[in-house]
């Protein structure tokens, strides 16, 4: 057990970097973006966004105890695009929702979804993304056959790999004029569009 | 700029030319990074980030956001492009809006660049690569960016700044115009509004091509984002827009002294910088 718990979270934190690389560019305008201006608003967000990866991970975790299979042949590079893509689609909605409330499609939207549902469904969409870390996790989680011990695994490989996106809640904290909230809205938008691009070009 | 020829930063040493300004501001991180790695290697010298901070700061205590309309290569065509005609064919009002989308448009580029160790903004949006690439229609990802490339550079290079009269390219896309209005209270040359000669007509407001003019109730005052181009002062009917130093106009001697000290600061480095220059082009062609 403490192999697992110790694996995990070093390798979060040898490789955390690469997942900072993957989630920043989506987390950080859903929070300079957010209404609410608190740190502890931001806090909670920020939370969300953790707890959609969490899940997208303990997913993995279950299903590669269960089945003992790898589902690279499942997640492939294609696949990855489309995820890609739903979560580069999410953000550019939740920037035009935020931007132009008042259009029915926009106000629709923002009173379906309350602002945490977006970063929850984005840190889902981007944990069940197969980057570098986490195929290494898979193969390691692999080797315990024991869906406890592949669940701490993962659990701890979160842990460490969080450490590297927690400035930004904290950075967010102190941007909260109205200034910052138009900036998160713009950035949101630039965000969705370049990764729509590369979700597209991955998919071509 | 005859400074910057003179001290031989525009010589093809590798690591020592401070490369494109707008490259420098988009990929500010990953320069940072790669000075540290030479700090920690003890080669400080070797690499631009340093001289390009000291020469930043040099141009924003001096001409400040001046330096787009004054030296950088967009902002001439931008600028040019925009003076072609008498009157905008669409008239666009002077938001605040575009220059914090231009801040988003850093901030992003910021990110991704140092997120993804990758240049974005010169593999993927910079029109000057239309001068230097070459299509290759075999490669779709190099194709998609050269399209990009042409379609920034004739948007928001020319078509925009035609119709609109507005510098587009500067004020909403270019990365490095974001940086100079964060520093804005380092810089001692401002351009201000007289309010008590001001006659509320609003010709500034239309002419100015930066989107640095705003209405406030029944004033108008210059914000940050001025570039120092001085067309309002050209505009303005009763003389009430003027340059300040540190918050106040310059004296008549002031201004004599600078222009005696900048011509002969200036004798220092021309004769050599066109020299530089010449010799440059003289081993180009032959």
């Amino acid at each position: 057990m403490i192999q697992a718990l110790t694996e995990g979270f070093l390798l979060g934190i040898s490789m955390g970097s690469y997942c900072a690389m993957s989630c920043a560019p989506f987390l950080f305008p859903y929070l300079l973006a957010s209404q609410k201006r608190t740190m502890t608003a931001k806090l909670i967000l920020f939370t969300q966004f953790l707890a959609g990866r969490l899940v997208a991970y303990l997913l993995f975790a279950v299903i590669l105890a269960w089945m003992g299979i790898t589902l690279q042949h499942v997640f492939t590079a294609k696949v990855q695009s489309v995820f890609l893509i739903i979560a580069a689609c999410l953000m550019v909605i939740f920037s035009l929702s935020r931007s132009f409330p008042r259009f029915s499609f926009c106000s629709m939207i923002t009173h379906k979804y309350s602002e945490g549902g977006f970063p929850f469904i984005t840190g889902f969409i981007l944990g069940l993304n197969l980057c570098p870390p986490f195929l290494v996790g898979i193969t390691k989680a692999l080797s315990f056959q024991n869906i406890f011990l592949s669940v701490l695994f993962f659990v701890f490989l979160f842990a460490g790999s969080t450490i590297y996106l927690l400035p930004f809640p904290v950075l967010s904290g102190f941007l909260r004029s109205a200034l910052f909230e138009r900036l998160g809205r713009y950035l949101g938008f630039l965000v969705g569009g370049w990764f729509l691009l590369q979700g597209l070009m991955g998919l071509l | 700029m005859a400074f910057l020829v003179e001290m031989h930063f525009f010589e093809d040493t590798p690591g020592l030319k401070p490369s494109c300004h707008i490259g420098m501001a988009a990929n500010l991180f990953q320069i940072m990074y790669h000075q540290f790695l030479c700090l920690m290697h003890a080669t400080w010298f070797k690499y631009g980030a340093l001289s390009i901070g000291v020469l930043w700061l040099l141009v924003m205590l001096t001409v400040g956001q001046g330096f787009c309309s004054w030296v950088c290569f967009f902002g001439g065509i931008d600028d040019t492009v925009s003076q072609c005609l008498k009157r905008p064919l669409i008239k666009v009002p002077s938001t605040k809006k575009v220059r914090e989308f231009q801040l988003a448009v850093f901030v992003f580029f910021l990110l991704i660049s140092f997120l993804s160790v990758e240049p974005i903004f010169c593999t993927w949006l910079c029109p000057f690569k239309v001068t230097n690439e070459i299509i290759n229609p075999h490669s779709s990802t190099f194709l998609l960016q050269t399209i990009i490339f042409i379609a920034i550079g004739v948007f928001f290079l020319i078509l925009l700044p035609l119709v609109t009269k507005k510098r587009f390219f500067c004020s909403a896309i270019c990365p490095f115009g974001a940086l100079p209005p964060l520093l804005d209270r380092g810089v001692p040359y401002k351009i201000s509004i007289d309010q008590e000669k001001c006659l509320f007509c609003k010709k500034c407001l239309n002419v100015c091509p930066s989107f640095a003019i705003e209405e406030k109730g029944d004033k108008l005052m210059i914000n940050r984002y001025c570039t120092l181009c001085y067309r309002c002062q050209g505009a303005c009917p009763n003389n009430a827009i003027q340059t300040t130093l540190f918050h106040k106009r310059p004296s008549g001697i002031f201004r004599f002294i600078s222009v005696i000290v900048g011509g002969v600061v200036s004798l220092l480095y021309v004769p050599s910088a066109v020299f530089h220059i010449l010799q440059s082009i003289w081993r180009v062609f032959l």
